[in-house]
């Protein structure tokens, strides 16, 4: 099976000869698969998704390694082409409903920007397939909510106009990151079935940023474990979540909050395995020399 | 009804400063040698022999009823005088604050596009040159380049005397637009051009520093790079997401700015010779014309005031968190 995405060996990192942010990253996503990535705040896997789409803040760039995206490599591309290619074929559902939305401008145009301006859809067409796709995320009066500004609506349905807006032009790659956490629990759920929904319905390959085991066991069939920008374990869910996971792997699942079995939950990981895992990511820092 | 109470307080003020100030106008107006019986009668003429509290009270009485007096040293009303004047200043105010726009946006937008390379450097060196000259130095540092050592403009009037036009409105340019007299809009904008400019550079690199700021927040905000990654060019991210946002700080500041540029028009008008309410103030205040005086402050607070209305209306229209409040 050939991968839609594949990442190898990336380097990512703040100036030239700065901290690195990603460590020799190297993963693969299958056409229509969802491949979780998961890890503590600040391991890199948002970062991951950024350096995919081309949107790394200002100073931190990719050193090294490869992006290839179909077969292309999306770090050798021009930048327009680039963008052309990561406008079309890959979205992003992002993490914060409230600040994701342009205050300024109706939901609508937000939905059908990309099918109007990167797709060249005429307006008309772009319009009934945004209703038809907040019809699909489960919102009652798209042709009032499209009229409508972010502040009109609530948080669980901004997120919703963004699930809509990242389906919007059929992309074949959606990086969901952590899509659900700035969203109160009841709410969760339903964006989370929402989200398999679609993502099943369309086929689309969805890289799934979050750190939450509870949600990597329920969506993805992979996963990569991030620790310091390090994948520290990879595998199929089957096997992380299986009898003998890795040490780290097995101190955040505990890590997970159980309501039935609270006693048992929000363990911290133990020193050992942060120890271990710090002189794993030392050792590879000596080996490594900025390009 | 807070305007009222504003226009009240700063016609207070400005009566009792200008009698408190030093300078009698009465003496300006006889030749000298008149003796103190002449005088007297002239100030009684003009009602200057009473109280202050009085006078005030008399001009207040005849402001209500829009009877602004008349003006000493030219002997005409003062409402007329100065409504003949204001349409050539709030034209030269309005093209100061269109060319102000223009430059500080192209700035604060390639400041921005190239941040922190050459550009955002260069862009900050104007800015901080132009706002530290003031306008009526910028009118000085015009006339004597563009219109002494290289005469490429009119350094005096509104219009050349030859085409002066009989317009219905002394709103000359917009009429003259509005009537496709070509040539005469031509020439009222050769006349109009370096005393904008000079009202214009210092409130350009105030826009231009604060929309600059702005932008590079609004730049880093999620939409925003939602919008990067939907495959939109930074300049296309820059116009369609951010630049609203953006807009939204700068325009109180500009508001605020606007009125003291009003303010500006007086020496820069008399320095340009410019027939317009500043120049007239500047007559005014040399003459001591009393009535003129308080009559041309009035208005420039009416002015101040709808400035502010105009900037609120602006702020909500912009503004789609703040409609239906």
């Amino acid at each position: 099976m050939s991968a839609l995405l594949r990442i190898e060996g990336l380097n990512v990192s703040v100036g030239r000869g700065g901290p690195r942010l990603l460590r020799d990253v190297s993963l693969s996503v299958a056409a229509g698969e969802t491949h979780g990535l998961v890890g503590e705040s600040g391991a890199g896997k948002s970062m991951i998704g950024k350096a995919i789409a081309g949107v790394l803040p200002r100073g931190i760039a990719v050193r090294s390694g490869r992006i290839l995206f179909d077969g292309q490599d999306l770090t050798a591309l021009p930048r327009r082409a680039r963008r052309r290619l990561v406008g079309e074929r890959i979205a992003i559902i992002p993490q914060d409903p409230l600040t994701a939305l342009n205050p300024c401008r109706r939901i609508g145009g937000q939905i059908t920007d990309r099918l109007v301006h990167i797709l060249g859809w005429d307006a008309g067409r772009a319009r009934a397939r945004a209703a038809e796709l907040l019809d699909e995320v489960a919102i009652r009066e798209p042709g009032r909510v499209m009229q409508a500004y972010p502040h009109e609506v609530s948080g669980g349905m901004r997120q919703r106009v963004l699930i809509a807006a990242a389906f919007a032009a059929e992309p074949a790659l959606i990086i969901a990151d952590e899509p659900t956490t700035a969203l109160d629990v009841t709410v969760q759920r339903q964006v989370l079935r929402l989200i398999g929904e679609l993502q099943a319905r369309h086929g689309t390959a969805l890289l799934f940023v979050t750190h939450d085991m509870g949600v990597v066991a329920k969506l993805c069939r992979s996963l990569s474990v991030l620790y310091a920008g390090k994948v520290v374990d990879q595998g199929p869910a089957a096997r992380i979540f299986g009898p003998d996971p890795h040490p780290y792997a097995r101190a955040l699942i505990a890590a997970t909050p159980r309501y039935d079995r609270p006693e048992e939950s929000l363990m911290p990981v133990p020193e050992a395995v942060i120890a271990a895992l710090d002189a794993e990511v030392a050792a590879a820092d000596r080996d490594w020399t900025d390009g | 009804m807070t305007t009222v109470v504003t226009l009240f307080g700063v016609a207070l003020v400005v009566f009792v400063v200008i009698r408190l100030a030093p300078g009698d106008p009465i003496a300006m107006m006889l030749p000298p040698g008149a003796d103190a019986e002449d005088m007297a009668r002239l100030r009684a003429a003009y009602g200057l022999d009473r109280s202050v509290p009085e006078q005030f009270l008399i001009w207040l009485g005849g402001v209500v009823r829009g009877d602004f007096g008349t003006s000493i040293s030219l002997r005409q009303d003062v409402g007329a005088l100065v409504l003949d004047r204001l349409p050539a200043t709030l034209e030269l105010a309005l093209l100061a604050l269109a060319i102000a726009v223009a430059i500080g946006t192209t700035l604060a937008v390639i400041g921005t596009l190239r941040r922190q390379r050459p550009a955002e450097s260069a862009v900050d060196l104007w800015n901080g040159m132009t706002l530290s000259i003031p306008d009526f130095l910028w009118g000085l540092i015009f006339i004597l380049l563009f219109g002494v050592v290289v005469p490429l403009f009119p350094v005096s009037g509104r219009i050349s005397p030859a085409l002066d036009p009989d317009y219905a409105t002394g709103f000359l340019l917009v009429e003259s637009l509005l009537r496709l007299d070509l040539r005469v809009t031509g020439d009222l904008l050769h006349h109009m051009a370096l005393p904008a400019l000079a009202l214009a550079l210092p409130l350009s690199a105030v826009i231009a520093q604060v929309l600059k700021q702005s932008l590079k927040e609004v730049m880093h905000l999620d939409y925003v790079t939602l919008a990067r990654a939907k495959g939109y060019s930074e300049i296309a991210v820059l116009f369609r997401e951010a630049l609203r946002n953006a807009v939204l700080p700068t325009l109180t500041l500009v508001g605020v700015q606007f009125t003291f540029l009003i303010g500006g028009t007086v020496i820069v008008e008399k320095l340009f010779s410019y027939g317009g309410l500043g120049n007239l103030a500047i007559d005014a205040v040399i003459n001591r014309d009393l009535p003129l005086i308080q009559g041309i402050v009035l208005l420039f607070a009416v002015l101040f005031i709808a400035t502010n209305l105009i900037v609120d209306l602006a702020y909500a229209a912009l503004n789609p968190r703040l409609r239906h409040g």
